[in-house]
């Protein structure tokens, strides 16, 4: 097999660049140039740097001295016999030939999508429920102090109906599978939030006694509730930070090497699965619900009809990718059909 | 209408700085996006599916596709790191990394020896980044490299930022002059050495044109931040729900503060914060164009003719397009970018550009360089 083509010789030891003609022999790279005549380099003593695109190619000789080329093709022709040109072949094919690259881009959107639909969470939630409850309580120690300097007042509930629902709230303590010391009830006022509730990483439930106008029925508020119990249980907090830190973290990691300006274009994916994450907790805080009240022999469907109570006023029902819970008729037809399993 | 006139000086400084272009020889860049995008596909790929391992190989291979596309009369840069390399830079700060986590988690205790034995790191770090970087750049066969003296970085990067601090920023511009004399002066091209006779008054003009655009946004960061210390101030040694009640009484003091504004608060923010970036891009195209076009690499003169109009269009559009596509297009935004600063650049030669020495001399260390290679601290002079 023989392999000509012309290249530009550095000898290594100044900038200076002499045409050469080279001519691949059997086992012996020749190099030929009018200024130093001829050179012969056993093929086993030079080095073939592997193709990246069409850029030149340098060949290592001995001596410190360089070949650079432009005809790509032609080096190629002698690269594969050489150390580790397989891989490098192998290397440039998939990033050259477009079925190749075609598969490469199915393959990291299918994992960018698998990892963000399924990898982080289980992921997140292995790691969630091997740490201790420690680490949850860390997260919002002194929350409820905050929240209530800006949004709460103290409850106007008489204190004997407080009894009544406190004691209801342990009845469904008792059945969900967590110890009575972990989590406990609050009651507020907060015109500021209207009919809500809220569960703190910490155990701690926070009810609004607008929440409790708002029901029909007692066993309205018991579902509520029982869908807060639900965070805690699958403990939505710690595991919110761990999957949100992940996923801006890898983001930042593929979008990183494009500067400070640009980081910003990792803004919004980042926020959109962020929220995505946030929908998915409150399904499973529903599921945990529909599950406990089943045991309590609570009607589950009192779940569906105070949530849409409780959206009804609010005109947030904006697109479902910008929002942090569910629609409330997707979370009514899921009760419903947790309900049918039952 | 003082904001047309400040506009316009900016253009004129920009111009001022890039003396004629065409009496030099351009450098020129080769790449393609879609060439390129098969590169950044694999690597991404690669990179993920073998946990992280593979980014040493995709640095590289990135490296090399715009150092072989960059040209200057005829002849190709060449990057000749190995992936090996660094990959053991890259292990030894997954390392740090982890050390650092489980410490915290731990021994809260012993995190501030930690962070500052990082920071006194970090000098030694940027030395040695840069020096690796320089000793594997190659063109026509005759390496770069940087020798650094130690004791001078840790003046420009530890004594004198804490020096800026405490002027609030007053020093920055001379900081700025004397980092980029540190980089330049002590890097060579074979034996022809680099020469940048930065003057800081030239820094301080730059400066302050920035500060004229970007005072907004300087005032509203700046705010955020001073309210940060000075709420950490307060509450430190508290325990959590005092230092939390502590926060919120500022945070409500505040925005009584600002209640009479709350109107104007988005205008401001609106305006402040196109103008911190106008005033930021501002100061790097005039600093590189400064930096470029007086600095000799043996006798040989740069040149750089950045319009700040344009990179901020580039920077702009590549923004909104790397959106629309979720990323896809990063690899045309980066080419895009790329060829806009190479083919800015040329070169006046003063003589012979053949007979410049490669120094066989020129060896970096066994270790420590990829230490700081892994550690990405290189401060590139932008291209």
């Amino acid at each position: 097999m023989t392999i000509t083509f012309s290249a530009a010789f550095f000898d290594g030891t100044s900038s200076k660049r002499h045409s050469v003609k080279a001519r691949l022999d059997g086992e012996t790279l020749l190099v030929e140039g009018h200024e130093f005549g001829r050179l012969r380099f056993p093929l086993d003593m030079i080095k073939v740097a592997p193709r990246v695109g069409n850029t030149p190619r340098f060949i290592e000789l001995t001596g410190g001295a360089r070949l650079e080329i432009g005809d790509n093709d032609a080096i190629d022709g002698l690269a594969p016999g050489l150390p580790g040109g397989r891989f490098h072949a192998l290397q440039f094919r998939m990033e050259s030939k477009l079925r190749w690259i075609l598969a490469m881009l199915v393959l990291t959107i299918g994992l960018g999508w698998g990892m963000v639909e399924y990898g982080i969470p289980y992921a997140a939630k292995q790691v969630a429920f091997a740490l201790p409850h420690e680490v949850d309580e860390s997260l919002g120690s002194g929350a409820l102090a905050a929240l209530d300097e800006l949004v709460f007042e103290p409850s106007t509930l008489n204190a004997g109906y407080r009894q009544r629902l406190q004691a209801q709230f342990d009845a469904l303590v008792a059945k969900s599978d967590m110890g009575a010391d972990r989590i406990r009830l609050e009651f507020r006022a907060s015109p500021v939030m209207g009919p809500n509730a809220l569960a703190l990483p910490s155990g701690i439930v926070i009810m609004t006694d607008e929440l409790v106008h708002l029901a029909t029925h007692e066993e309205e508020v018991m579902a509520v509730l029982a869908h807060e119990i639900g965070h805690i249980r699958h403990r939505h907090s710690l595991r919110g930070v761990l999957q949100n830190s992940t996923v801006a973290l890898g983001i930042a990691t593929v979008t990183g090497d494009l500067g400070s300006l640009t980081a910003i274009s990792a803004a919004l994916p980042t926020l959109l699965v962020e929220l995505k994450y946030s929908r998915a907790f409150e399904l499973e805080a529903d599921g945990y619900a529909v599950d406990l009240m089943t045991t309590m022999d609570i009607e589950p469907s009192a779940l569906g009809s105070i949530l849409t109570r409780m959206t009804r006023g609010r005109n947030d029902e904006t697109s479902g990718y910008f929002s942090t819970h569910p629609a409330p008729a997707e979370r009514v037809k899921r009760i419903e059909e947790g309900m049918q399993r039952e | 209408m003082s904001m047309a006139i400040t506009m316009d000086q900016v253009e004129l400084e920009a111009e001022m700085a890039a003396p004629d272009v065409k009496t030099g020889m351009p450098f020129s860049f080769h790449g393609k996006a879609g060439e390129y995008f098969g590169i950044w596909i694999v690597n991404l790929l690669l990179s993920i599916i073998t946990l992280g391992i593979y980014s040493a190989w995709a640095k590289v291979r990135t490296k090399r596709y715009f150092y072989g596309n960059t040209t200057l009369d005829g002849s190709a840069f060449d990057y000749l790191a190995s992936p090996v390399q660094i990959l053991k830079g890259r292990l030894i700060m997954v390392a740090v990394i982890a050390t650092y986590t489980i410490i915290s988690t731990w021994w809260p205790a012993a995190i501030l020896p930690f962070v500052i034995a990082f920071f006194l790191l970090a000098p030694w770090a940027i030395v040695r980044a840069r020096a690796f970087n320089a000793h594997y750049s190659s063109y026509r066969n005759v390496r770069f490299n940087f020798a650094g003296k130690l004791g001078e970085a840790y003046q420009l990067f530890v004594l004198w930022p804490i020096a800026t601090l405490l002027t609030v920023g007053g020093l920055a511009p001379y900081v700025a002059c004397r980092v980029d004399r540190f980089l330049v002066n002590y890097a060579s091209y074979g034996k022809a050495p680099m020469a940048f006779e930065g003057e800081t008054s030239v820094y301080y003009r730059i400066y302050g044109m920035a500060l004229l655009l970007g005072w907004p946004f300087l005032l509203l960061y700046g705010g955020l931040i001073a309210l940060g210390i000075y709420i950490s101030a307060l509450t430190i040694g508290l325990d959590t729900s005092e230092a939390e009640r502590v926060s919120t009484e500022i945070g409500q003091q505040v925005a009584t503060w600002l209640a009479p504004f709350v109107h104007w608060l988005p205008i401001i923010i609106l305006i402040a914060i196109p103008l911190g970036i106008v005033a930021w891009t501002y100061l790097t195209v005039a600093r590189q164009n400064y930096l470029f076009n007086n600095t000799k690499v043996g006798p040989h003169e740069l040149r750089l003719n950045l319009s700040l109009a344009r990179v901020l269009w580039i920077r702009f559009s590549n923004l909104v397009v790397i959106a629309l596509s979720v990323g896809l297009m990063i690899p045309w935004a980066q080419i895009r970018m790329a060829r806009y600063q190479i083919e800015q650049m040329s070169l006046v030669p003063k003589g012979d550009l053949e007979t410049m020495v490669n120094d066989q001399q020129n060896k970096v260390g066994a270790y420590g360089d990829e230490m700081g290679e892994g550690m990405d601290l290189d401060i590139g002079l932008g291209v």
